[in-house]
């Protein structure tokens, strides 16, 4: 059933009221307001953006989801890009509340990529918890994964020694039972993904000394983390910080490689997400 | 009396701190970072070129404060401080980059590691052992108040 010019008027009027809610951090009074709207127009995605937004707020998880899914479902049939963008924005904070960080980050993603698409200011907040999606996601699997190799290394080291005649030589100094070398080292390198180390420091900001989120680049062709940059130029003066070439917030030019590239690392190195939530 | 850091006070310091223990700067060491915003510095007398404070070991004190690295920290020396025509008996230090304004030399993308590395230098450059001119007159003006209070001249690079 279409909803008429009356409906959608009234509809309008009722965001506005919600919005005004929202932004006085009355939240369920902004998810009442938007609810009437929704009954009125029920195809207008952005009504269900904002609800979700306010239960966002409130911690209701399962009325986000619900609002988001409707929002999506409305792509192509009237849902902004914008309203797409918090669709997925929304269902991948569900996600990750409900504990899917897996689908959470694959949400998060499409939003991040479309709000910068749009240059969108929401972008740093989608980056943050897109940051901690992936940080937690690294943490529950290396976690299960140190366990299990854990387990793996006891049972080859018994098969090993089950294996060997008894000369009285295989139980290592202490009683444990140790593996040779090789396998050692096979163990070692498979850690790798799960040991915290430092960031090159061609990924770290030299003001902030933290891996980079938002890159940017001088006139001298040297990058720095977007804020502390813009602070620099603010309040200590209008130069490069490592070249002291004269310059001015007009010329900061984002990075786009270099964080490409840092993305590409932390895929690598997941324990680096924690660096930049 | 621990200062509340901004986080991102904080997080550089232990930056530097780290960067510093994995390769510390030449001829210095690290005497106390407790707590983290007031390190002690202790300085081997660099060799120069006419060894002028080859056999001696000073100590310096850095404070950092809440807007670091946008404000530079406090760097003097302690007691007793070196014979240096840009050094003052209080340990005040005429050098460019430990402050900022209009002819300042502060910039935030200096470390601890390469400010310590500059004093150094300014010490192994030296060619005689002078005090400033005036010294007695600018200690007992200013005495131990923040050395970033004074108004520095630093057209004179010549040493």
């Amino acid at each position: 059933m279409a909803s008429t010019p009356a409906d959608r008027k009234a509809a309008e009027s009722l965001k506005t009221e919600g919005n005004a809610f929202f932004s006085k951090g009355k939240f369920s009074a902004a998810i009442e307001k938007y609810t009437e709207a929704v009954t009125l127009c029920p195809d207008w995605a952005v009504l269900y953006v904002n609800r979700g937004m306010a239960a966002r707020k409130l911690e209701h998880w399962g009325r986000v989801e619900e609002d988001a899914g409707a929002a999506l479902a409305l792509v192509g049939a009237g849902a902004s890009e914008r309203d797409a963008m918090k669709g997925h924005y929304l269902l991948g904070l569900a996600m990750a509340a409900g504990g899917q960080h897996a689908r959470s980050k694959q949400h998060l993603r499409k939003a991040l990529d479309a709000a910068r698409e749009a240059n969108d200011s929401i972008k740093d907040e989608i980056w943050r918890e897109l940051a901690s999606a992936n940080y937690l996601l690294w943490q529950a699997e290396s976690t299960a994964r140190r366990i299990r190799h854990g387990d793996m290394r006891k049972e080859l080291a018994a098969l090993l020694a089950a294996q060997q005649p008894t000369d009285g030589s295989a139980p290592g100094a202490n009683g444990t039972l140790e593996l040779p070398n090789d396998w050692q080292e096979l163990f070692k390198t498979a850690a790798v993904h799960d040991c915290a180390v430092e960031a090159p420091s061609t990924f770290t900001c030299p003001l902030t000394m933290e891996i980079f989120r938002d890159p940017v680049v001088t006139p001298s062709g040297r990058s720095y983390e977007r804020t502390a940059l813009l602070e620099h130029l603010k309040k200590v003066g209008r130069f490069d910080p490592i070249t002291r070439q004269p310059m001015t917030e007009a010329q900061v030019v984002p990075n786009v490689s270099l964080r490409a590239a840092i993305e590409l690392y932390l895929e690598e190195h997941p324990w680096g997400w924690g660096e930049v939530k | 009396m621990a200062k509340t850091l901004s986080s991102v006070a904080q997080r550089r310091i232990q930056s530097e701190l780290t960067e510093w223990m994995r390769s510390p700067p030449e001829g210095c060491c690290l005497e106390s970072c407790e707590p983290m915003t007031s390190w002690v510095v202790v300085m081997q007398g660099p060799e120069g070129h006419s060894r002028l404070y080859a056999d001696e070991v000073f100590r310096l004190r850095i404070d950092f404060g809440e807007q670091y690295p946008l404000d530079p920290p406090d760097v003097v020396f302690l007691a007793p401080a070196p014979i240096h025509p840009h050094i003052y008996s209080n340990g005040h230090i005429c050098l460019d980059i430990l402050y900022s304004g209009n002819n300042g030399g502060w910039s935030p993308a200096l470390t601890m590691s390469k400010v310590v590395l500059s004093l150094r230098s300014m010490l192994a450059s030296a060619t005689e052992k002078k005090k400033p001119p005036g010294d007695a007159e600018y200690c007992a003006r200013v005495g131990n108040r923040s050395p970033k209070l004074s108004r520095w001249q630093f057209e004179d690079d010549k040493v």
